[in-house]
């Protein structure tokens, strides 16, 4: 896919000088500024931005489909050479699904939930879609057409007559990939189409469109904030920031020769799947909110190469120096040419933490963090029942980092919930930090009571992880004062500055609701809830999958560093294995509830002996 | 994804009329009756009469001045329906808050009970309870609490369940916080818009169910002050006062209006809460 397709004269897509503000409060906030971009026919363009950039609103104006309270203040969309912006609103609309389409993130909302897969795809048919007759001749060509589009996706017949919460995320998607190609689109745009599926649909999903891409020669534009998932799918690559496009070119050479610090730096917090780093690059501080961006390069805040005139000159693409001609290289960095191959990411790889060898011996179940034997849960509905959990053994060492991976509905969330006391097992033995739990039934208060100071949990989604109407402050003191007993003021209040010092938040955000924070800050405050109540075990349930890059690597290091000062032990439940790589001493691999595989994480990544694991790492998407 | 919200100006000044209304009814509530000593003044000479000078809206039969009777009716009429949307507000959310987080067993029960309660017609009961009891105001509340409160406890339940696996709910409980610190500091205060505006729109239906009540004869005894009985009474003056039996109605339709939106508007500050 690296091969990129030579561009028309008239593009398929056109977008020159693209600015959109926010109107709502009076003064217009600038929200994207001066954005340019073409896609060819059959040509596979990425725009690659953390969130806040601005990525998702570009291709949204592109369909014309911007949400209440932001404009288009300059610039035009054409499509085929047609300026987009002076259709009038009923053309534009006509022009969505046949000429370009949309291809949403979430596959569990994307759908009507109560049309069959079939009608959701035939409803897309182009109205004039030949068939022959009427009646029954005409629904049976419908039908055969909605077959023939399922097969397109890699489904089979049956699916036309399922309703969508029959299937699982990745067929969803599949559906929904047919649903939005029904009326042969020249342009499909894909707004973070991966970002909710586990890893091995993510692969088979960027390859599927990248498929359907050669095969029917369209343009694909694919919005993401995945690195990896932009320079695997996408011929060339723009890198969306505060509104700016920093950086373009072909997707293999900002890969390897990044012409802007900003591509660099965010290459640089990127786990691999091969090497272990020292430590992961973090970048410092996040994206400028709307209207606090100055004239200059809006990065210059955050950039390690800042000279004086970056804050203030206006950013201008220029060719990266010594870069081919076509497709071009540009970058916006005023210092591109002085910093040159400066850029290249350098990172120091480091071996293995000696920790565990495979036959040392394991430790008494009381002396573990964590430990289970025999943990068997099924779940009934009646749909029939679903064992989440099969006889699984598992031990957690003190001051261990285990990483538990497998795709979804593998039972690690179910694993991690029971250990945590949210859940309870149906049989099996499951002591936490030398207390025991019982099988089949809800621990009580009392037991959750001395759970607390075993194990402490944080969850995946940022936004709804604190309690949105208190301040953190507020939030960790009742942490404190739950597990440590009540506190003097000035004491919670020296201690909720040590908490906040620990995941290194200023300690002005104690009087800050969770709204006024950014994902990852979020996450840190989750942190350090559960540090105030000194576990022994933190359970992380995919604590990073839902953040940008950047600041996923500012929570690894953290949590590494926390791990060495604070002496607990961490189960990290992933997807990721470059995550695994570059965070676990033990690895275990989970599939249908099973453990199918464990062992030390060098030796789970490099020499896989479960065809489930080496299906995960074949899974696993690089550039 | 940058959301922007619509300027609410025009609503702003809806929301300030509707407050200046209903707190021009509470004073009325509060101290009708001792700022208008006279308030039951007979004139029975004078009989049902259009409005004039001394009379702005007329007089009913008896003579009364209509005006000063619609104030002083403003205790009965809101007095009650401010106890129904208390009373099925609390009932409501204890019972919803229980059937929600705990699940099981309780909310089985709850739900069932709450069910019965709206399966069952509310005028028909009220009409039946009264005949046993022998009608009454207080009576007439009592019933419409009971009446009112499986709305409250449906929404609460559901609100609740929405809440309780949230990972905020599901971390304060690997605190060890016990179930009902996490249900009323954690879990309450987030439900709260939902209640706090369900509240108002049930204070809003009792005027009207109060008044319904009144107009049928069940609730305040004949001749006392209450906008139901007014109009009630003074429906057959429509030829001689229109208004005798007109402001009554106008006026119940006002407060119940002006409780609707007042209750629309702080469930979106209470939802806007927990936004920066």
């Amino acid at each position: 896919m690296a091969v990129s397709a030579p561009v028309p004269a008239t593009p398929l897509l056109a977008v020159e000088g693209l600015r959109l503000a926010a109107t709502a409060s009076g003064t217009p906030v600038p929200l994207l500024d001066g954005v340019s971009l073409t896609v060819g026919r059959g040509e596979s363009v990425a725009i690659v931005g953390e969130s806040g950039s601005g990525k998702s609103l570009t291709m949204r104006a592109a369909m014309g489909l911007l949400p209440d309270g932001v404009e288009v203040t300059g610039g035009t969309v054409r499509l085929d050479g047609t300026d987009l912006g002076t259709l009038p609103p009923r053309e534009r609309a006509a022009l969505r699904g046949h000429r370009m389409s949309l291809l949403l993130q979430d596959p569990f909302t994307m759908l009507h939930p109560q049309l069959t897969c079939g009608r959701q795809i035939a409803d897309g048919l182009r109205p004039g879609f030949a068939a022959p007759g009427g009646g029954r001749a005409r629904r049976a060509a419908v039908r055969a057409e909605v077959v023939r589009r399922l097969a397109e996706v890699g489904l089979d017949a049956a699916v036309a007559d399922r309703h969508p919460h029959e299937l699982s995320g990745g067929m969803r998607q599949r559906v929904a990939t047919a649903a939005a190609l029904a009326g042969d689109p020249d342009l499909l745009i894909a707004d973070e189409p991966t970002t909710a599926l586990d890893a091995a649909n993510r692969r088979a999903v960027l390859d599927l469109l990248g498929e359907l891409r050669a095969r029917r020669g369209m343009g694909l534009v694919l919005v993401t904030h995945d690195l990896r998932a932009a320079f695997s799918a996408g011929d060339r690559v723009h890198v969306l920031y505060a509104g700016q496009i920093l950086e373009q070119g072909p997707a293999t050479r900002l890969h390897t020769v990044p012409g802007h610090p900003y591509t660099a730096a965010l290459l640089a917090a990127e786990p691999s799947l091969t090497e272990r780093y020292a430590e992961l690059p973090a970048l410092p501080g996040s994206v400028p909110p709307p209207g606090s961006r100055g004239s200059g390069c809006p990065f210059a805040d955050r950039c390690p190469h800042t000279a004086g005139l970056c804050r203030t000159t206006p950013l201008l693409a220029t060719p990266v120096p010594g870069a081919p001609q076509d497709p071009p290289h540009l970058t916006a960095c005023l210092r591109a040419a002085e910093l040159g191959p400066g850029l290249a990411p350098v990172r120091r790889t480091v071996v293995e933490r000696g920790g565990e060898e495979e036959g040392d011996p394991e430790p008494a179940p009381e002396q573990a963090a964590l430990h289970l034997r025999g943990l068997h849960r099924v779940f009934r509905s009646p749909a029939g029942d679903h064992t989440a959990l099969h006889e699984v053994d598992l031990t957690v060492r003190r001051g261990q980092i285990v990483a538990l991976a497998g795709e979804s509905g593998s039972g690690k969330t179910t694993l991690a919930r029971i250990a945590a006391g949210l859940e309870s097992a149906d049989r099996g033995t499951c002591v936490v930090g030398g207390v025991p739990l019982t099988a089949g039934r809800r621990p009580t208060t009392a037991e959750r009571r001395r759970l607390a100071s075993r194990v402490q949990i944080v969850f995946q989604d940022p936004y709804s992880s604190l309690n949105p109407l208190r301040d953190v402050g507020a939030t960790l003191r009742e942490a404190l004062t739950a597990t440590r007993g009540r506190l003097p003021r000035a004491e919670a209040d020296a201690e909720v500055a040590r908490l906040l010092d620990q995941v290194r938040l200023p300690a002005s955000y104690a009087r800050r609701r969770p709204a006024a924070l950014s994902g990852g800050e979020r996450q840190r405050v989750a942190v350090a809830r559960a540090l105030a109540a000194r576990p022994e075990l933190l359970i992380c349930d995919e604590a990073v999958a839902a953040l940008d890059v950047s600041v996923q690597a500012q929570l690894l290091s953290l949590l590494g560093q926390l791990r060495d000062s604070e002496g607990f032990a961490v189960l990290f439940i992933t997807h990721d294995l470059a995550v695994v790589r570059q965070l676990a001493d033990r690895a275990v691999v989970m599939h249908r509830g099973r453990v199918v595989e464990q062992g030390p994480a060098a030796r789970v990544l490099d020499r896989p002996e479960h065809p489930w694991t080496r299906r995960m790492l074949d899974g696993h998407l690089t550039p | 994804m940058t959301r922007v919200r619509r300027s609410r100006r025009p609503g702003r000044l809806l929301t300030a009329a509707c407050a200046t209304v209903l707190a021009l009814l509470a004073l009325a509530a509060c101290f009708g009756t001792a700022l208008l000593p006279g308030w039951d003044r007979q004139d029975l000479a004078l009989g049902a009469a259009m409005p004039d000078a001394t009379h702005w809206l007329g007089t009913d039969a008896l003579g009364r001045d209509i005006a000063q009777l619609l104030v002083a009716g403003a205790r009965s009429t809101l007095a009650g329906a401010a106890l129904v949307a208390l009373g099925a507000m609390v009932l409501g959310n204890a019972l919803g808050l229980l059937a929600g987080y705990l699940g099981g067993r309780v909310d089985a029960v709850v739900h069932r009970l709450a069910d019965l309660l709206l399966a069952l017609p509310a005028l028909l009961v009220t009409l039946v309870v009264a005949g046993i009891g022998g009608g009454g105001y207080a009576l007439a509340v009592g019933v419409l609490v009971v009446l009112t409160s499986p709305g409250d406890i449906r929404l609460v339940r559901s609100a609740v369940r929405e809440q309780r696996h949230l990972p905020y709910v599901e971390a304060a409980e690997t605190l060890g916080l016990s179930r009902a610190t996490v249900a009323v500091r954690h879990i309450w205060p987030n439900v709260l818009p939902v209640v706090v505006a369900n509240t108002l729109l049930n204070f809003a239906g009792a005027v009207v169910s109060l008044s319904a009540l009144s107009f049928l004869g069940l609730g305040v005894p004949p001749g006392a002050p209450d906008w139901g009985r007014l109009l009630a009474d003074n429906r057959t003056l429509l030829y001689d006062n229109p208004s005798a039996a007109l402001a009554p109605a106008l006026l119940i339709v006002v407060a119940a209006v002006a409780l609707n939106l007042l209750g629309d508007r702080l469930h979106e500050a209470f939802t806007d809460r927990g936004r920066s």
